[in-house]
Order: structure tokens, then C-alpha cells, then sequence
């Protein structure tokens, strides 16, 4: 795969997070790892970023209500 | 038997479903039913009938012989049938027909290699593991498939004869009938270790127990007689066949007893098998269905299962509740849009249940007394939970020991709060709180102002009734579900209860520019909406009289329907300080779906202001419709002559256009036709709107404030119908290359393929209101087919979506699980902004 996705306007951007960033993440939204959303390793996007698993993801998107918002997901097998 | 004793704590693991095998049925089984008597002379259930007291007991005061217990304990016990020959279940017979192909015919063994099955046996194991049981059945339905169409058996080397499956119950082999006892034969052949490949388990599912040669007799518990007035018993539809098949079997047995001829025996037999498919299933394609005297249909075991009225969408999922009424609805402008008028006769049926305090013991005296007419008492609960029926007898005892503590359970009373419902209940706001107000009809009464969000009308629509039964539940319905809290709509965020149609013009006609009314009519209008003012002035502006609704310190800027079509400064809406400085009231400011002014009352003077400003708004302008009269005329969808000569010139000319088009016919030329004839709709419309009469007319002054229709309407009414469409395209089909008789074939120009020239003010000739009925059918078509589609669509998705909600902390989460960290992306509440957008 060596097509970059993230140059595309639809892609959302995405981030990995660093453990203390998940932690005060998963803090403010009061909630486990396993209750956020979830992202494939397989995922091209989780390919691209060379991310692991258990890694949290921010994405951030653009929103029609928002102008732009950020999003949380969990890299999980 | 205590309850408690009976709970088990223990987590379902797995369920699994299997088919009883003979061996179970007999063990399960507390009686051999021989006997298709039912009762003895002395009307004593016959031992080895099938109404056997060791199968339960239905009759209260009597003893079940196997456990000993009265009805109320028994949980009846299964009894079997010995049938002389087996019989195909008819539920069965699609997977026996798949065994008997899918295995040898001499050997038993599944028709697909060694080396093959080893590879599948390993797949469908974690197949079921790792994918589910859903994944499973797709392989063994793909491996019987494969075994189908083998023609040798791979381990004995026999060649294979297929079996044919004669419906509903015939296997035929060459030309050979498999009778069942041959089917179980080649059935018990199939070995252990092949079942898995057919999704069965040695265990559980025995192929050969697929066949039924014992037939279990459900519990007379499941089948319980009545007796009817006239003491005479009437048996269960069930026990009915039951009778059949035991008198069946039995005739069978003796045939083959006294060795009766093959014929005969064969005869009966068939016989037996019928009545055994008819007991499970009276509606197999093929099968004569088994009928009452009255020509009913018996119900069989699997009409109790299956469909809408069956046990799990009829009676597992199917809630039914108690306090509630429904009727059919009625319109009354005299009720408060939060008012719901209840006929006396459902107010003296369902009552609430109200705590006897200090404070309102007299008050529930007086109604327990009055328990014989309206508004009066039902029942009384003593706090020992004892309910007391209130009769000329007890009546004056239970007067007597009221006291705080006992309950009265009085008839409904106005301001009762309850739950008002129409199906279906698309969104939150199908169901909503409103107030009773007790009426001498027969109707449920609903104010046409909040019908919206209902959906409903009065064509004959019903509406239900939901009386709450505890104080908790009355808070939350007042504070949550009231139809007041929810004039706006989380959707758009505009209101759905607001002013329609009369309401609307009647306002615009108080609001308009030079209504002057006098002292006696102000008077009229304002004791019509319960204003008390103090009237000095010998004239006032309509638009005095419409500010006495409004909040004193209301500020107020907004645009009015009637601006967007005159484009007349005066229209728009001022309030300043609660006065109408000027502006039209009318569809923009408080029409539904649209008002602003409602939806700036709403969220900054909250749901009781706005609530009655839109019941004294919508009653003003009831009456200013009542006092000034407003109605149409013929006259009002005059154009004058020069309008309908320059419509003729506007078709004449593009007339010549697609005339010009069709002498060289295609597919571009159709579109251009097509697009012609839109042009002629919008230059009459055009005309229209530049020509008719604005004044004194009503129709136009319906549509300026938004009452009701617009221009569009107008087009085909007083300027041309139009071209008449099937499936997008100019109407084709007829006679051979033309519409109908009237045409030449091969015109391809407007009037030929369906252009209607006349409007409906003068009326259409029959040519074109045929071809004008071809194209309405098509819209009531689309409707009718639509309807159920986009409404099944509507509840997979709220069913998909009904657990989302969201938290404290405004993320949306389904359990724990987050769905969206902010609601909306923005976290704001949509009914609380102005039309999406948060103005601080």
C-alpha cells in the first residue's frame, strides 16, 4: 500500500496518542478503553501511522455543525 | 410453594435445541392415551383418554393423579400416542429429504470422501467458534448440496437412485414409495459421526427421530375444555384432532390385527398421517385444511407459535395494559391544545388511584357517596391492600372508616393528567401528556392546533388514552412529556403546535393594515379568549387588539409570510414592549412548522406562556373568522381576458417550437420538449401571479399569510393544467404509435402526448381528464406501494437507535460504549436553539 490516503481532502486528520493523552482523555469522558469506539489494525489508516494495538487514535474531522471536532478510537486486532 | 425457592442463579450459557426422541417421549409421558372417549356416562374423564387426569387437571376442586396437585399447582404432564404405523412430521420433511439424497442408499454413509470430510468437520468447528452458528449453516447447507449430486458413493461404491420428494409427504424412489418405516430405515443407517455435517447431534437430533412413531398428547393444561353456559363441554381444537388421530390409530391397529387387506391398511394409514400434519400444521401447501362443523379453521400447534397473533409477537412481545381507553377523535377548538375532552362514560370507567390525606378526606368522601354517578369513586384500597368494591351496600361502611392511609381509587377528573397516543408511534412525540376535561360525548376531543405532531385527523382516526396510576409517574409526565414542553421540535427546532389554516387568517386578517374594529367587537373577541382589559377607546386597530395576548415586556423582530410575497415594509413584525407596532401575524410568526414568534416565546418566556399564547392567538382569530366571515368565490380565480389571451400566445408560441422540434424526432428533441413545456408552466404562473386579483380575495389572502395552498396550486386551476407525466416521461402508451383515437399516428407534439390545455376553472374535455386520471393513479400508486417501505425502513432504524442517549456530560453511549463524545458534534439541544444556530 503505498497510496497516501492522507493527502486526500476527505481523510480526516489522524493522531496517535500518547499514553498520557489517553489517560486524560479516558479521565474526562469518565470511560474505559473498551467502551470507546474502534479502529481495525488492519485499518489503512492505523497501517499508515504504523500504530499498535490498544493505541487510541484522535481523529479530527470536520463537522457541519461543529466546523471541526475530534473523535477517539481504539486500535484493537 | 414459595417463590423464591424456585429462582435459579445461574448465567445461560447456551441453549440447544434438539428433537424429542421416542425414548424421551416415553419417559416424559404419564399415560398411554388408547381411549378417543373423552368422558364416561357419569361425565368422569375415561382412563387413557385424552382428557386423563394423570395429564392435569383443568376442573377446579379436583386432584391431578400424577402430582397430586389442584389446577392451580399442576403444571400438567405430556401423555403419548402409540402409533400403530410411523408418519412423516411434516415439519420435518425438507431435512429427511436432504438426508435421503445427501447419504448412500445401501451404506448410510455421507456422500462426500474421506478426505473431504476431514477438512469440513475441522471447518465447521471453527466456523462455530470463531464466526457463529449463522456461519455454520451456510457450510452444512453447502455440503449438502455437494453430497446431493454425487452419483456413487464414495466408501461402498454403490451407484446412487435419487429420491423425489412428492409434496407435501411423498418420497419416491424410481418408481417406489418410501413409506415412513422404509424412510427410518435408511434414516437409522446414517452414522454418528456423519450427523455434524448436517448441522444434528447424535445426542440431540437423531435423523430417524425426525419420524414420529410416538406422538406426544400436550397437557390438558395447554388444552383446557370450557363448559358453557348450558353445562355442556366444548373441547380444545387440539383435543379435537387428538380424538382423530387416536380413533385413527386405533382403527389402523385392528386392520393390521386382524390382517385386513394392504389397500385398506394403506388407506388408513394416509389417514393417520393427515390428521398428524394437520395437529402441528393446518396450512401446508397441498394439505386440505382441517376445518370445524362451522368451516373454522382448527387452530393447530403451530398457529399458537407462529406470526402476529402467535405466542411471541402476540403474546411474549404483545404488552397489554390496564387504565387506558381508546376512541375515535374528534376536532374542538374549545379545548386548550394541552386538553384532551374525554366522554363521561370512559371518565366513570378508569380512575386514579388518590391517597386519603387530612386535607382531601372530605372531597373523597363526598365522591366515594356519589359512587353511582359522575364524578364519583370506583373502588377503595384499605391500607392492608384489601380493594373494596363501592355498591349501594358497602357504601356507607366504607364512608364510615375512611381515614387517611386508604386509597380511593375516583373516576378521572379534569386536570387529571394522562398519556395521549396515535399509531403509529413514529417519534417521542407520538405519545405526550396532556389534561383531561370531562365531556357529555362520545369522542375523544383534540384542539386541531396540536394534531400535528400526532399526525392524526379526523377521518375517522382513533387516539389512546393512557391513565397514570402513581404520583411518580404523573411528575415525570408533567415535567418530561407534556405537550406543552414540547411546542418545539428536537428535529428543527420549530414549533409543531402553533396556529393552521382558519387560525392563521383569521390573525392576518386582525393584523392587517386597516383593520379597525369597534368597542362591541373588541369586547366580543377578548371574552372569547378570557382577556379581562379595561376598554376605553370607542375604535381599536386589530393590531391593539392582538398585543393584549402578548407577554407586556415582549421585544420582538421577525419577518411574516406575507412580506415574502408583497414585499410590503408594513408586514414585517415589530413588538415593542408586547405592542404590536406593525406586522402581519400570520404563518411566519405562528404558523407550525414555521412560526419564529413562537419558537423566541418558547425559549425565552418557557412552555406555560407560550402554551397560552398560541390557545388565545389561535381563539382570536376563531373569532374574527366568526365575527367577519370569510369564505370564496368563483370569482376569486378570475383572470382577466388579456392573462388568458397571453397564456394562449405563451402555448401558441412554444407550441410552434415543438412542432419545429418533432419533424425530427430523438431523444434530444423529447427532452427539449420537455423542458418547453415546463417553460409554459413557469410563464403561467407568471401571468398568473402578475394578473389576479389581489384584493378581495380570499384565495389569495389564504395563500399570502399561509393559511393554506400557494401559486403552484394556483397554475392548474385558473391558468393551464399542464403535461401529464407516467414514470417521468411524456404519457407514450395506447393505441398503436399514438395516445388514444383523437391523435395522428406518429404526432409526437404537445396536445398528442398528453398536454392539457384546459384548467380546472373551466373544466377539462374527457380526452384530457382521461390522460390527467392516468397520471394522478400513478401518484396514489407511488403512495400506496411507498408507504409500507419507507415504513418498515423508519422502524429498523429507530430500532437500531433506540438504546443511544445522552449522558450528564453530553456524549451519546449506548450502555458505556461512546457512540459520539459531544451530541451533535456541537452538544447543543436542538429544540433549545434557533433553528439550529445558538443566538446568545
Amino acid at each position: 500500500m503505498d497510496i497516501a490516503i492522507f493527502d486526500s481532502r476527505l481523510s480526516p486528520k489522524y493522531r496517535v496518542m500518547s499514553t498520557q493523552e489517553t489517560d486524560e482523555m479516558l479521565a474526562k469522558y469518565n470511560v474505559l478503553k473498551r467502551d470507546l469506539p474502534k479502529i481495525k489494525l488492519s485499518d489503512p489508516a492505523v497501517k499508515q501511522l504504523g500504530a499498535n494495538e490498544n493505541d487510541v487514535l484522535e481523529i479530527t474531522r470536520n463537522s457541519q455543525t461543529a466546523g471541526e471536532h475530534n473523535y477517539y478510537r481504539v486500535v484493537v486486532k | 410453594m414459595k417463590l423464591e425457592t424456585n429462582f435459579v442463579f445461574n448465567k445461560i450459557k447456551s441453549i440447544e435445541f434438539g428433537i424429542l426422541s421416542p425414548k424421551l417421549i416415553q419417559k416424559m409421558s404419564a399415560v398411554v392415551v388408547t381411549s378417543s372417549e373423552l368422558y364416561d356416562i357419569d361425565g368422569f374423564p375415561v382412563d387413557g383418554g385424552l382428557s386423563d387426569l394423570r395429564m392435569g387437571v383443568t376442573d377446579p376442586g379436583l386432584l391431578c393423579k400424577t402430582c397430586g396437585n389442584t389446577i392451580k399447582d399442576c403444571p400438567g404432564h405430556f401423555g403419548h400416542i402409540e402409533l400403530a404405523r410411523p408418519v412423516f412430521n411434516i415439519k420435518t420433511v425438507p431435512y429427511v429429504y436432504n438426508l435421503l439424497n445427501a447419504t448412500c442408499n445401501s451404506c448410510g454413509r455421507i456422500l462426500v470422501s474421506d478426505n473431504s470430510l476431514k477438512k469440513f468437520s475441522e471447518a465447521i468447528l471453527s466456523a462455530e467458534v470463531n464466526e457463529g452458528v449463522r456461519k455454520k449453516t451456510k457450510f452444512v447447507k453447502a455440503i449438502i448440496k455437494h453430497a446431493k449430486n454425487v452419483n456413487v458413493c464414495p466408501f461402498c461404491k454403490t451407484k446412487q437412485q435419487k429420491v423425489k420428494l412428492e409434496k407435501p409427504y411423498t418420497f419416491v424412489q424410481g418408481d417406489q414409495k418410501l413409506t415412513p418405516i422404509d424412510v427410518i430405515d435408511r434414516l437409522e443407517k446414517i452414522k454418528d459421526s456423519d450427523l455434524q455435517f448436517f448441522g444434528l447431534s447424535p445426542d440431540y437430533s437423531r435423523p430417524e427421530w425426525m419420524i414420529v412413531s410416538l406422538l406426544p398428547v400436550p397437557p390438558i393444561t395447554i388444552r383446557p375444555s370450557i363448559t358453557l353456559e348450558n353445562g355442556q363441554r366444548s373441547e380444545d381444537d387440539l383435543t379435537h384432532k387428538l380424538t382423530d388421530i387416536v380413533r385413527t390409530n386405533q382403527r389402523l391397529a385392528e386392520n393390521i390385527r386382524s390382517g385386513a387387506p394392504e389397500i385398506i391398511i394403506d388407506e388408513l394409514w394416509d389417514l393417520l398421517q393427515y390428521h398428524v400434519t394437520t395437529f402441528i400444521s393446518n396450512g401446508s401447501a397441498q394439505v386440505p385444511v382441517a376445518r370445524h362443523k362451522s368451516n373454522k379453521k382448527l387452530k393447530t400447534l403451530e398457529d399458537r407459535i407462529k406470526g402476529k397473533e402467535g405466542r411471541f409477537r402476540g403474546s411474549a412481545l404483545g404488552k397489554r395494559v390496564n387504565y387506558g381507553a381508546r376512541s375515535v377523535i374528534s376536532p374542538d377548538s374549545f379545548l386548550r391544545f394541552d386538553q384532551v375532552g374525554v366522554p363521561t362514560k370512559v371518565a366513570t370507567e378508569i380512575t386514579y388511584p388518590e391517597y386519603v390525606t387530612d386535607i382531601n378526606i372530605d372531597r373523597l368522601k363526598s365522591l366515594v357517596k356519589n359512587f353511582n354517578s359522575y364524578p364519583g369513586a370506583n373502588y377503595v384500597i384499605t391500607p392492608d391492600g384489601i380493594k373494596k368494591k363501592i355498591t349501594e351496600n358497602t357504601v356507607d361502611n366504607i364512608v364510615d372508616e375512611l381515614k387517611p392511609g386508604y386509597i380511593v381509587e375516583r373516576h378521572l377528573m379534569d386536570g387529571d393528567t394522562i398519556l395521549f397516543n396515535r399509531q403509529p408511534s413514529l417519534h417521542r412525540l407520538s405519545i405526550m401528556g396532556h389534561k383531561v376535561k370531562v365531556l357529555p360525548y362520545n369522542t375523544l376531543g383534540i384542539n386541531p392546533a396540536s394534531t400535528l405532531p400526532y399526525n392524526a385527523d379526523f377521518d375517522g382516526d382513533e387516539m389512546n388514552v393512557h391513565v397514570l396510576q402513581n404520583e411518580e409517574a404523573l411528575a415525570e409526565v408533567d415535567m418530561i412529556m407534556n405537550i406543552t414542553h414540547n411546542i418545539v421540535s428536537p428535529r428543527h427546532g420549530l414549533p409543531l403546535i402553533g396556529a393552521a389554516q382558519d387560525y392563521i387568517s383569521g390573525c392576518a386578517m386582525l393584523t392587517s393594515k386597516d383593520m379597525v374594529v369597534d368597542k362591541e367587537t373588541a369586547e366580543f373577541l377578548l371574552s372569547n379568549i378570557n382577556e379581562v382589559v379595561d376598554l376605553t377607546k370607542k375604535k381599536y386597530t386589530g393590531r391593539e387588539i392582538f398585543s393584549m395576548v402578548l407577554p407586556d415586556d415582549l421585544n420582538f423582530e421577525g419577518t411574516s409570510t406575507t412580506y415574502k410575497s408583497t414585499k410590503d415594509e408594513d408586514s414585517l413584525v415589530v413588538i415593542k414592549n408586547g405592542k404590536l407596532a406593525h406586522g402581519v401575524i400570520d404563518s411566519g410568526s405562528i404558523g407550525r412548522e414555521n412560526g419564529s414568534l413562537l419558537q423566541f416565546l418558547f425559549v425565552r418566556y418557557g412552555p406555560e406562556v407560550t402554551a397560552k399564547f398560541i390557545d388565545q392567538a389561535n381563539k382570536l382569530g376563531l373569532m374574527v373568522l366568526l365575527k367577519f366571515g370569510m369564505s370564496v368565490n368563483l370569482s376569486d380565480f378570475d383572470i382577466p381576458n388579456a392573462a388568458r389571451q397571453e397564456i394562449e400566445k405563451v402555448f401558441e408560441d412554444l407550441n410552434k417550437e415543438v412542432n419545429t422540434l418533432t419533424k425530427d424526432y430523438d431523444d434530444v428533441a423529447e427532452s427539449k420538449i420537455l423542458s418547453i413545456s415546463n417553460r409554459i408552466r413557469i410563464k403561467t404562473r407568471n401571468i398568473i401571479d402578475a394578473y389576479i386579483n389581489k384584493q378581495n380575495n380570499n384565495v389569495e389572502s389564504m395563500i399570502i399569510s399561509g393559511a393554506k395552498g400557494s401559486t403552484v396550486n394556483l397554475i392548474p386551476t385558473v391558468g393551464l393544467v399542464g403535461q401529464q407525466m407516467l414514470r417521468d416521461l411524456r404519457i407514450s402508451n395506447g393505441y398503436e404509435g399514438r395516445l388514444t383515437a383523437h391523435f395522428k399516428k406518429g404526432d409526437n407534439g404537445l396536445i398528442a402526448r398528453g398536454f392539457v390545455l384546459s384548467n380546472y376553472r373551466k373544466g377539462l374535455n374527457p380526452r384530457e381528464y382521461f390522460l390527467h386520471s392516468a397520471s394522478s393513479r400513478e401518484g396514489l400508486m407511488d403512495n400506496v406501494i411507498r408507504t409500507p417501505i419507507s415504513g418498515y425502513m423508519q422502524r429498523r432504524l429507530s430500532s437500531a437507535l433506540q438504546d443511544l442517549k445522552v449522558m450528564p456530560d453530553l456524549s451519546v453511549r449506548v450502555g458505556n460504549k461512546v457512540v459520539q463524545f459531544l451530541y451533535g458534534e456541537d452538544g447543543l439541544d436542538v429544540s433549545a436553539s434557533d433553528k439550529g444556530d445558538l443566538k446568545i
